[in-house]
């Protein structure tokens, strides 16, 4: 096994501009090609795309005016199982048709045994899941022939045996396999909520140089036996407080593409864009502080 | 230490058994919520993402069921049918065997079939849409060997018999209907042809004998074979018109 070397900057790599992107699902497809709004650039989950159906000829036609982004969630990484080749060849081509500007892929696994549970489950942080996550991205890596980026799931439990913090695995993780972070600041926020860490730390721990895409969305509170859980929705605007680690975070890694992600009880396009022109305002403040 | 393979395989029980939770429980952190409440936001995304790819795929069902019955008759099959793929579109190709078994559907003698039709319109959808034959080929083949020609169907192409008239009920529930959805049964059996064509798929009825043709074609029957089976079930079937129909649509992609 090769890895891929931690300096290879790909030349796609910041190839996507410091800008506002936004998450384009299927109900907003037609009106974007239609109206072509003015938005940096758009990440798609990848296996909406994959095959050779109508979906991918409508991203084409996105893909001739925008930056395209693929954010997979279904090719589960930490899984004990084989890597699911076909799967992988199926990103493989879809990222062949696409030349998109950014890969990801989530700190999770979804799958044992052959089965599915197609949701992004919670690692234990231990140095044997670490050196299959670095192996199994290494691998991803060389059949894509690029870097792709990696990201902090929102989760709701944490194992016993667990002996590295998430963002030293992440970190890590990053380190010995050569891939970018994509530091979700929301997933952050509900972690360190329902696991009693500290938001600001983690994001003041992630190395600078290995962020290359931060996402913000909105979260949903559940009362639960006493105590809450902040479960990652997708359904509403984004709250104030993932706005200031937000902007915490802009102020050490400096300008990063941005993306807003809202996947369920989907608002009108032109409130998505408007969400998004608040990574402008927010970009623009921390530019202002530093100047 | 659990392996990382003991720890995903309690967990996946733990989600399809409430009953086998203690297993996973024990390796997880409580502080204050309790692991079983914790374990439940992830059966709860399990029946949640599964249940809505079963909803984007068979809305015609969920109209005819009504959506509470839909929940639970999806919650069923979820917990009985494990996804085995990373890309939720390949999930619940066996719903409509499921529906149709589906106690308390039994009033509903053909939603079986309308599933069947959702199922091969979703994957036209997400099928390829590959060049058409040109028509040239065929006829620049000498008569006497036309017999022996073979003609492959685009890849998207899904061909469905009913005894009941499953095209209508589907038609007249689509959001954009506007009129009686009152469908006679008595106006079946319905045989149909569902293709993308360019950026839509297409849906088409059949008759009896142009359904025996293309059914024998799409098995690698030759034409002569197959238009043999077509006029024993429809002894006035008009071979001219049936290629010239779908010659034109682009049904076919290949000759051999």
């Amino acid at each position: 096994m090769t890895t891929v070397p931690r300096q290879a900057k790909e030349p796609h790599d910041r190839a996507i501009p410091a800008l506002a992107g936004v998450g384009l699902r299927s109900p907003h497809m037609r009106e974007v090609l239609d109206t072509r709004p003015s938005i940096g650039w758009f990440e798609v989950h990848s296996e909406n795309y994959f095959g050779d159906g109508i979906p991918v000829r409508l991203l084409e036609e996105v893909r001739r005016d925008y930056p395209v982004s693929l954010h997979g969630v279904g090719l589960s990484l930490g899984s004990s199982d084989p890597l699911a080749e076909r799967h992988l060849n199926r990103l493989c081509a879809l990222a062949r048709r696409i030349e998109p500007m950014l890969i990801s892929e989530h700190l999770s696994w979804s799958s044992v045994d052959g089965r599915y549970l197609n949701d992004l489950l919670p690692l234990p942080y231990t140095e044997g899941a670490l050196d299959l996550m670095v192996e199994r991205v290494s691998r991803v890596q060389e059949r894509l022939q690029r870097r792709i980026l990696i990201e902090n799931i929102s989760s709701y439990l944490r194992f016993r045996h667990a002996t590295i913090s998430e963002v030293e695995f992440l970190s890590e993780l990053a380190r010995r396999s050569g891939c970018g972070i994509l530091l979700d600041v929301n997933n952050v926020y509900v972690s360190a909520s329902n696991h009693g860490f500290s938001a600001a730390a983690y994001v003041d721990a992630v190395p600078i140089n290995a962020v290359a895409e931060i996402h913000v969305a909105g979260f949903t509170r559940h009362a639960t036996e006493g105590a809450e859980l902040l479960i990652d929705t997708h359904n509403r605007a984004v709250d104030p407080e993932v706005w200031a680690l937000y902007r915490n975070a802009i102020q050490r890694l400096g300008p990063v593409p941005t993306l807003v992600e809202w996947d369920a009880d989907l608002p009108p396009l032109a409130v998505l864009l408007d969400e998004a022109a608040k990574v402008g305002d927010a970009m623009e403040w921390c530019h202002a502080l530093v100047a | 230490m659990p392996s990382l393979r003991e720890i995903q395989v309690t967990f996946q029980q733990a989600l399809y058994r409430p009953d086998a939770a203690h297993l996973i429980a024990a390796q997880i952190v409580e502080n204050g919520i309790p692991a079983t409440r914790r374990l439940q936001v992830y059966r709860n995304n399990l029946l949640g993402v599964l249940g809505e790819s079963l909803r984007a795929v068979y809305p015609v069902v969920e109209r005819l069921v009504g959506t509470a019955f839909f929940a639970a008759a999806a919650r069923h099959y979820v917990l009985d049918q494990p996804s085995m793929s990373g890309d939720v579109h390949d999930y619940g190709g066996d719903f409509p065997e499921f529906m149709g078994a589906f106690r308390g559907a039994a009033h509903l003698p053909y939603i079986r079939d309308v599933a069947h039709l959702e199922w091969a319109y979703h994957e036209a959808f997400h099928s390829a849409d590959d060049p058409a034959l040109d028509p040239h080929r065929l006829l620049n083949v000498p008569e006497d060997g036309q017999a022996a020609i073979r003609l492959e169907l685009q890849s998207s192409a899904r061909l469905l018999s009913s005894a009941y008239p499953v095209l209508r009920i589907w038609q007249r529930n689509q959001p954009e209907w506007a009129g009686d959805t009152h469908v006679d049964l008595a106006l079946g059996p319905d045989r149909i042809l569902a293709v993308r064509r360019g950026a839509a798929v297409e849906i088409w009825r059949l008759g009896s004998g142009e359904f025996a043709w293309l059914e024998a074609l799409s098995t690698g029957q030759t034409l002569g074979a197959a238009l043999e089976r077509s006029l024993d079930i429809q002894h006035d079937f008009d071979l001219t018109v049936a290629l010239r129909r779908h010659l034109a649509a682009g049904t076919f992609v290949a000759l051999a």
